[in-house]
């Protein structure tokens, strides 16, 4: 019998954190699709994601959990496509020493708008040592403005406990809240797309 | 022979110690439900034993006691602290949402189109989460799932109970902790009739947060 697979995504600008929070979690060698920055992002980090980060959890009984970051750059939203069919739900990650931290999650979210609507997701607010409530509260208003509502935690990527929770959290409000499957067909045999 | 004389007047709602204003609004929000009931409502503040009372409001802030019409009608408080009083007491000022379930179950009674559930009211509170907390990390793991379960839809407690397998004493402790921070507002509801919600069974995703939590060793 073949095991369950199940997909959670990571969203957000560059420089979130997302493909570390990929690393914390994954037991294969995460797949990632970094190239040297090129644009105003040189600045700010050296490489950044242009397709997708993926990485896989193995659990018991030949269950997976697919992970997958998706590119920050809006240019690159179509990408969740690639994903959408049997997501759990979504984790949007926000830099807080961004200057545009806000202004980032407004963006990821008017771009996915439609999708976050349908499926349980937390905005996890990363690199948060300065003023992270200031920075969550903007956070709430901000994703309230979009006409969504999502818990805000404050996380660092790079510690696997605080990823693993988030999933809990994000599967506690599929459970209880959207309840029921997934969006789309839940527990296929899939392999990366 | 009644009920054929009911089909066709006007269903009436007697406010025998209201003031001719609260009786003018209560007026207003017929005009404004109008297109939402089934049957013509009136509302007077007279108990006249010749007329037939359908409903009878009682303003249970009032210190005189009312005279409520004979016949057996529906008799309702109402109170600017409805929470102080039985479960099923309205709002005052009215508001037209509780307004609209009251009539819209009576009319169905009156004309006997279906019989009251029992002698409790018909109303009963469900809750929203409007906002998650901001100290998340805080509040009782068990308590997310309060909040996961009205997120979504508004629920009454013992449906949130229900669905949370949790009892319903601790579901309003944390209900009423999220209303005390303005995170959750309560709506009126018509109470249903029978248990017609079957929550579903199995906690997979449940099982699954469970599994990954134990693969890197945390939780239980």
């Amino acid at each position: 019998m073949m095991g369950e697979v199940h997909k959670i995504v990571f969203m957000g600008a560059p420089g979130s954190g997302k493909t570390t929070c990929i690393r914390a979690l994954s037991e294969i060698d995460p797949v990632s699709t970094d190239v040297p920055c090129t644009d105003e992002l040189r600045d700010l980090k050296e490489t950044t994601t242009v397709a997708l980060d993926y990485g896989e959890l193995q659990l018991d009984g030949d269950s997976r959990v697919l992970l997958y970051g998706l590119p920050g750059q809006e240019r690159f939203s179509y990408m969740f496509e690639v994903v959408r069919a049997g997501l759990l739900g979504a984790i949007v990650l926000v830099d807080a020493t961004s200057g545009d931290a806000v202004e980032e999650l407004s963006r990821t979210l008017a771009c996915h708008r439609g999708d976050l609507r349908k499926m349980p997701f937390i905005v996890a607010l990363n690199k948060s040592e300065q003023a992270a409530d200031a920075i969550a509260e903007r956070c709430r208003e901000t994703v309230r403005e979009h006409g969504l509502m999502a818990p805000v935690m404050t996380v660092d990527a790079r510690r696997r406990e605080d990823i693993a929770h988030l999933i809990e959290l994000l599967l506690v409000i599929l459970e209880f809240g959207f309840g029921f499957e997934p969006n789309g067909e839940p527990g296929r045999t899939e392999g990366l797309a | 022979m009644g009920r054929q004389d009911d089909s066709i007047r006007a269903l009436r709602i007697a406010c025998p110690n209201f003031s001719a204003e609260e009786v003018g609004a209560l007026r207003s929000i017929l005009g404004l439900l109008k297109p939402y009931l089934k049957h013509a409502w009136v509302a007077d503040t007279v108990a006249d034993a010749t007329v037939p009372t359908d409903v009878c409001l009682i303003n249970v802030d009032h210190p005189a006691a009312p005279t409520v019409p004979p016949g057996h009608p529906r008799v309702i408080g109402c109170s600017s602290r409805p929470r102080n009083h039985p479960r099923g007491t309205l709002h005052r000022p009215l508001r037209p949402p509780e307004i609209l379930a009251l009539l819209s179950e009576a009319g169905s009674r009156v004309l006997g189109e279906r019989p009251y559930a029992d002698a409790t009211p018909s109303l009963e509170w469900s809750y929203r989460l409007v906002a998650w907390p901001r100290d998340l990390g805080d509040w009782p793991r068990s308590w997310w799932k309060v909040m996961a379960s009205i997120c979504a839809e508004p629920l009454p407690l013992p449906r949130i109970a229900e669905r949370t397998e949790l009892p319903v004493r601790y579901v309003e402790l944390c209900v009423e902790r999220l209303r005390a921070a303005g995170l959750a507002e309560r709506i009126p509801r018509v109470r249903e009739v029978a248990a017609a919600v079957q929550e579903r069974g199995g906690r997979r995703w449940s099982s699954l947060a469970g599994r990954i939590l134990h693969r890197f060793g945390l939780g239980k």
